[in-house]
């Protein structure tokens, strides 16, 4: 297990606060944020590379704020991979076995095997600079892993790397991490990749964690506005709670006169739910449905009217704008293609939406 | 004048400058003297006395120099600055001076002191070691420091991620990686000690036979009047300064493609 406690990490002008986070071993845990919010800042430190200026890391209840970056036993990938130059494949492959004391020769097995496995045992002679993008991401893995740490950190190793690459690698990490029981905390930018990686998620916003969660409640249910801005979500709009009935909450929108329900256990997180007081109700766009003309029924909740005023093309789905009735405000809605051409969506047309109550959530102001 | 031209030309003018300067040597020229100059015993020994001084002196602010170029390039430390400045010293103080510092140094007490239990400096042949010494420290430092500054830090991290201790990462990673850097900047401080004129004349005198580098012997040589000595004696340093100066623009620029 990796454990962190209330780490505050200064650098320069910027600095990482209180930290906690708890890493449980065989998981995958994923941190995003925007550029400059201190992931990689925070991965450094874990490693050993930055000095935390205060607060605890341990590894295995071990603690090893100070102890130095090559006594951690923590396998490192940064971005740039940082293969040596002056070495072959087998060279990089095996300068970590090198420096442990003698050449083990069961270890060394296991390296060639896993280089056979990895598809890139053909290349040990070969010289870094003639390797593509995808043989240099395994070299630097096998590397990593050669020595034989659980604890895989990777600093968004894979983000130049073509699409169908990036496929191919992130089902080898899931492969990797289960046959070997690595315990891997990855930094990244890209949400797909987080989200088809990760068992948990830290969202991270200048140098604080906001949130922390299993990828499926992070995706559903965002504890605040700067998480779901980061997550996405577009559809996000500040309102007024009206009164709590039952299990049930009655909203306002701002510019909007219809009043929407949202179901109590959607309000996860709001110690207070007093009547006028101000939230944000947020839908993913995914979840707001498009009604056919005539297939709105009476018993469906929120059914808003309104007007199409836009309809974009995404490649395999369309994104359409609509704009309620008498309402300043627009939602945006994904349409699975199969849908939008029975529905023919035009520009201009008019429409009856349902935002689910089960789907709506409200977030603090 | 566009600016391209203009620039070409001034790129131009300044090769003339020194081209005109070598040329020149050409009109004072003897085939004969050249071989007769060229293999007295007293030449030979300039030769060798200023090729085994350069070596030495450069060997060791090499030795000083890498870990203090390492230092200056990869850690932030109180004083870091001033000894970045410093190192310009040996630049903006003349040799002669620097040469001058060195005598009054071994003329204070502790310079005394340490003559007296170490090595004689003053006019001898270990004088001339430091004062090239001392005259290409400062260099060596700057020179190997642009080379370290080259390799990222990147890969000493990565290095000890995998098991490697600083020391054994140093050796193993950053060295090999400013290998080619590393040996320019050697090259070039050679060069500087071969050159050395100033400081060495101040400290090791002007001996023949015992101090008497090659840029001593030019002065030497001039001082009487033996023009033609001095030719061959200046064309023998080109020489010299030549090959040492192509072979640190080849090494600097493999470092580029490496």
């Amino acid at each position: 297990m990796l454990e962190l406690e209330r780490l505050t990490i200064q650098a320069g002008t910027f600095s990482v606060t209180n930290i906690d986070l708890t890493i449980q071993p065989g998981c995958c845990h994923v941190l995003v944020g925007p550029t400059g919010c201190g992931k990689t800042t925070l991965l450094e430190a874990i490693v050993g590379i930055r000095r935390p200026h205060s607060g605890v890391i341990r590894l295995e209840g071990r603690d090893i704020t100070d102890l130095p970056i090559e006594r951690r036993g923590i396998a490192y990938l940064p971005q740039d991979l940082a293969l040596f130059p002056h070495l072959s494949v087998e060279g990089n492959i095996f300068y970590g076995i090198k420096q442990q004391k003698g050449l083990n020769e069961a270890r060394r097995n296991f390296v060639l095997q896993l280089t056979q496995e990895l598809g890139i045992s053909h290349l040990l002679n070969r010289g870094i600079g003639n390797l593509s993008g995808g043989e240099r991401q395994r070299v630097a893995l096998v590397r990593a892993l050669a020595p034989g740490s659980r604890y895989l950190l990777l600093d968004e190793p894979f983000s130049a790397l073509h699409e169908a690459i990036r496929r191919d690698i992130w089902q080898l990490i899931l492969e990797l991490k289960r046959q070997l029981g690595l315990t891997i905390v990855m930094i990244s930018h890209d949400l797909k990749e987080a989200f088809f990686l990760g068992d948990e998620i830290s969202v991270m916003v200048e140098g604080k964690l906001l949130q922390t969660d299993k990828k499926e409640v992070l995706y559903e249910r965002p504890k605040s506005a700067a998480v779901a801005a980061f997550l996405g979500l577009k559809n996000l709009f500040p309102a007024r709670i009206l009164y709590v009935q039952d299990q049930e909450v009655i909203i306002t929108l701002q510019d909007m006169p219809q009043k929407l329900i949202l179901f109590f256990k959607q309000t996860r997180d709001m110690s207070e739910l007093a009547p006028n007081s101000p939230v944000l109700i947020g839908i993913r766009s995914e979840h707001v449905m498009l009604l056919r003309p005539g297939m709105a029924n009476k018993h469906q909740k929120n059914l808003i009217t309104g007007v199409i005023e836009d309809v974009f093309f995404q490649g395999k789905d369309y994104t359409a704008i609509f704009r309620p009735d008498g309402s300043f405000i627009t939602i945006q809605i994904d349409v699975p293609g199969y849908a939008a051409s029975k529905l023919s969506l035009k520009r201009g047309d008019s429409a009856t939406i349902c935002m689910c109550p089960e789907r709506l959530f409200l977030l603090s102001e | 004048m566009n600016l391209k031209r203009l620039a070409i030309s001034c790129a131009f003018f300044t090769f003339s400058v020194y081209a005109g300067l070598v040329l020149s040597i050409f009109y004072f020229f003897s085939g004969h003297l050249f071989m007769e100059t060229f293999l007295s015993e007293r030449t030979l020994f300039s030769i060798r006395l200023s090729l085994i001084a350069a070596t030495l002196a450069t060997t060791l602010s090499v030795f000083l120099a890498i870990p203090s170029a390492y230092a200056l390039s990869r850690f932030d430390f109180r004083g870091k600055d001033l000894i970045d400045t410093i190192l310009e010293f040996p630049m903006i103080v003349s040799p002669a001076a620097l040469g001058a510092l060195l005598l009054i140094f071994f003329n204070t007490p502790l310079g005394e002191a340490l003559q007296n239990n170490t090595l004689q400096f003053v006019f001898t042949f270990a004088g001339i070691i430091v004062a090239q010494f001392v005259t290409t420290l400062g260099v060596a430092t700057r020179l190997l420091k642009a080379a370290l500054d080259e390799i990222p830090p990147r890969y000493e991290e990565v290095a000890r991620t995998l098991g490697a201790s600083p020391l054994s990462a140093f050796f193993t990673v950053t060295l090999p990686l400013a290998k080619r850097g590393i040996l320019a900047a050697v090259i070039l401080t050679w060069a500087k000690a071969l050159g050395e004129f100033g400081a060495t004349i101040m400290v090791a005198g002007s001996m023949a036979m015992k101090t008497e580098t090659l840029p001593v012997a030019i002065f030497m040589r001039l001082a009487s009047a033996d023009i033609s000595g001095t030719v061959v004696l200046i064309l023998i340093l080109i020489s010299v300064g030549f090959f040492v100066l192509y072979a640190a623009r080849f090494l600097t620029k493999g470092s580029r493609r490496a």
